[in-house]
């Protein structure tokens, strides 16, 4: 099994933001009647969310939670050695959003910046991936960015994703402070399953295929510039798959459920956290809950979940158990103490990068 | 369990009326059978049954009994 292990390198601040922009299921009653958002909101938990506004990217999102991060933080931005971007929502086609958001930052040039194309699971792969290269590095901070803007792939008039999907951003700084406890991660790919969660346009494989609609086999009418998403086999996944990676981690690692203070799962939907609770024999109060109001925002539910409950209040230091599962399939488990005085309130932003966005004149 | 205590299962899981399905129904004139319901119906058959539902095995059930063929109790 693939089991990676950091030592001395702990979280030294948690930031995430929202898009200016509160949407309410109940609002889709003009679309798709009563019925069908009060069944949504019944089945899946979401009763809310925040969606991008036209002219904001997933890199506004991860730009404005780095500036909170900077605002609230005694390091220096000279200080960040290496900086991930984790989002499958880029800028550009080239180069890297990455690059886009060490400008804007103003990390300096000795900052090793990339981008990490991946979803649900990205939080849990991104910190690894940090962990990983500061600890080959001499570098003592390293800036884990995540923005995503999912709401602006889906058909408006799909059911089942429409009112599911909330965007938002994220900004997490590692230091390497040579003490803390160790940290464990496992992580699992499957791509045989890479037609689960898919949007197939636009890339290079079909950069521009017809735009007509078909009856997918959930009978719901979408083009190929939609995502798709294979509902039931992404459920059984993630009570079946996540649940097996959870218990090998734990034995692995020789802990109980009862040795973590709280479990972080990625967002989904209610129905999933609570399968998933049920399985281990959580409790709820050790089951933060963060969907009903913010949507599934990929990767970036995990440390949401920790701004929501934990921005207003130092409660001391946690033990948290994190899971990511989603397209790719992708998955991973990782836990870690977090001082949740260190997490940073959740806070809205209307902000995007207007030289970002290239007219025909800045190119002659 | 005997063939009415199975789709007292399903009907329980579909809030429907006892006696409201029937093994020769097709699934999609059940109106209830939706998206969330077959989530519920995959979890339904793994804590009683055992059985783990895939995406492929539930788009090939086309009616009442083939769900019902499954729960092998």
């Amino acid at each position: 099994m693939a089991f990676y292990h950091s030592n001395g390198i702990e979280i030294a601040g948690i930031a995430c933001v929202v898009p200016d922009n509160y949407v309410t299921v109940e609002s889709f009653t003009e679309v798709f009647g009563e019925q069908i958002p009060a069944k949504f909101t019944a089945g899946t938990g979401v009763k809310s969310m925040y969606k991008a506004l036209p002219e904001q990217t997933a890199s506004d999102l991860a730009a404005a939670a780095a500036e909170n991060l900077f605002a609230n933080t005694a390091v220096d931005r000279d200080q960040i050695g290496m900086m991930i971007l984790v989002t499958q929502s880029p800028d550009y086609r080239r180069p890297s959003s990455a690059s886009v958001v060490q400008k804007r930052l103003g990390l300096p040039i000795d900052c090793a910046c990339m981008e990490l194309n991946l979803g649900c699971s990205g939080f849990v792969y991104g910190l690894q991936t940090m962990m990983s290269m500061l600890s080959a590095s001499d570098q003592k901070y390293g800036l884990l960015l995540m923005g995503e803007t999912a709401s602006k792939l889906v058909d408006p008039l799909d059911k089942s994703i429409v009112m599911l999907y909330g965007d938002a951003g994220a900004a997490v700084l590692l230091e390497k402070t040579g003490t803390g406890k160790p940290v464990t991660t496992l992580l699992r790919s499957d791509g045989s399953r890479f037609m689960s969660i898919i949007l197939p346009a636009g890339g290079f494989r079909d950069m521009n295929p017809p735009r007509e609609k078909f009856t997918c086999s959930d009978g719901i009418e979408r083009s190929l510039y939609d995502i798709y998403m294979d509902g039931t086999s992404v459920f059984s996944f993630s009570i079946t798959d996540v649940p097996l990676a959870i218990k090998d981690y734990l034995g692995y690692t020789n802990t109980a459920p009862d040795d973590y203070d709280l479990f972080l799962f990625h967002q989904a939907n209610q129905f999933i956290i609570r399968q998933l609770s049920k399985k281990l024999r959580l409790s709820a109060e050790k089951v933060p809950i963060s969907l009903d109001r913010y949507g599934n925002t990929g990767g970036i539910s995990i440390p949401l979940t920790l701004c929501d409950h934990y921005g207003e209040q130092d409660a001391g230091v946690k033990n948290c158990f994190m899971a990511g599962f989603g397209v790719g399939l992708s998955w991973g488990v990782i836990a870690a103490e977090i001082d949740t005085g260190k997490i940073l309130p959740v806070v809205k932003t209307a902000d995007w990068y207007k030289e970002g966005k290239i007219i025909p004149e800045m190119l002659k | 369990m005997t063939e009415r205590e199975k789709l007292a299962l399903l009907e329980d899981m579909l809030e429907l009326d006892e006696g409201d399905l029937s093994m020769d129904m097709a699934l999609d004139d059940v109106d209830e059978y939706d998206s969330m319901a077959k989530l519920s119906l995959i979890v339904l058959m793994e804590d009683e049954f055992d059985v783990k539902l895939t995406g492929e095995m539930i788009k090939e059930f086309e009616t009442v009994g083939d769900i019902v063929a499954l729960m092998n109790k």
